[in-house]
């Protein structure tokens, strides 16, 4: 004997509605009642429908490209900048540009103390990398962290 | 197999892995979602494309105390829903009723026999394009994907009882078109 499950209703649990709908595919009896007077229910046999694999293989592909390329760039725009940040503290400090600390500790006594003159990589939790550079009187604080958009 | 909230955890942190295996888990509901909405296998591709490059994006900011489903189908919803706006409808165009679907309803061949999902398809693609945008995307959410009217109105962010007028109007519309245009498809409602 078939079973003639009950048609989909709102606030069905899925696989039931699930199975009332497979039912109405197969069975014209039930499907003629369901749809007298409305049949635009219909088209609810169409839930489900198959999606070819080409297509969900081109979302897939197309997707993961760009992911990958983003990801990248972003790794080669860092490299760019702890590049740059190296280079110019290697230069600064090669080229001999380095206050006396004293001088430097009379004009900004509490903020650039003697022993923080010249150039210092500091380690900091929340950050990648710190580089403490002081040249003259300024003093510049290069933070690189990943997490940072360009 | 890893965990899904796994996944979401570490591709928010740029793991391109653990986003691909997000991407072919979810792709199938997303395209299905899309391809109704839109009316076209390659603008459902778009429109899903998109969604995946917006989560990759995004996942950063995502709070994982939201359920991670509602929040992928109503970002779908709203750029098919976009895109229907923007390129209007594919499947007036491309989907005409085959010889099959103009014969009355007595003339069909055996009542006994499975619905034919290819049929049934085109002629929703070339009704539904007689539908507002918002309209026809109630209307799968409601009638094929089985959601409830609350659940709608959150995903479109309209009020419930916009959600029953867009039904409605939307019932009726197709309604009047199967009749008229595919009545092997709908039962004969006076078989005297």
């Amino acid at each position: 004997m078939i079973a003639h499950p009950a048609p989909p209703a709102e606030g069905d649990d899925p696989e039931v509605r699930r199975n009332a709908l497979e039912h109405l595919r197969a069975c014209a009896a039930c499907r003629e009642g369901w749809l007298a007077g409305a049949p635009e229910r219909v088209f609810a046999l169409l839930d489900g429908a198959p999606i070819p694999d080409g297509i969900l293989d081109e979302v897939a592909s197309g997707v993961l490209e760009e992911a990958r390329g983003a990801r990248a760039s972003g790794m080669s725009r860092r490299a760019v900048a702890w590049a740059a940040g190296i280079a110019m503290a290697a230069m600064l400090v090669g080229l001999g540009v380095r206050p006396p600390a004293d001088e430097l500790a009379r004009v900004h006594p509490r903020r650039a103390p003697a022993a923080r003159a010249g150039v210092d990589l500091l380690d900091s939790p929340g950050a990648g990398r710190i580089v403490d550079l002081t040249v003259g009187n300024a003093q510049v604080v290069m933070i690189f962290d990943s997490e940072i958009e360009l | 197999m890893r965990d899904e909230a796994d996944l979401i955890r570490a591709a928010a942190r740029g793991d391109v892995e653990a986003f691909e295996s997000l991407v072919l888990r979810k792709r199938e509901k997303v395209v299905r979602t899309a391809y109704q909405i839109v009316g076209d296998l390659e603008d459902a591709r778009d429109v899903a494309q998109g969604v995946f490059v917006t989560l990759w994006r995004s996942l950063g900011s995502y709070d994982p105390s939201r359920p991670f489903d509602t929040w992928l189908h109503r970002v779908t919803v709203n750029a098919a829903i976009d895109h229907l706006r923007r390129n209007g409808p594919r499947g007036a165009i491309q989907a005409l009723p085959d010889d099959e679907d103009r014969l009355p309803a007595a003339d069909v061949p055996s009542p006994d026999r499975a619905v034919d999902r290819e049929r049934l398809q085109r002629a929703f693609f070339r009704l539904a394009a007689r539908l507002a945008p918002q309209q026809r995307a109630v209307f799968v959410l409601r009638e094929i994907e089985g959601r409830s009217s609350a659940e709608i109105a959150a995903t479109l962010g309209i009020a419930e009882s916009t959600v029953r007028n867009h039904l409605l109007q939307a019932r009726r519309i197709l309604g009047e078109g199967l009749r008229r245009e595919y009545p092997g498809l709908v039962p004969d409602e006076d078989p005297s």
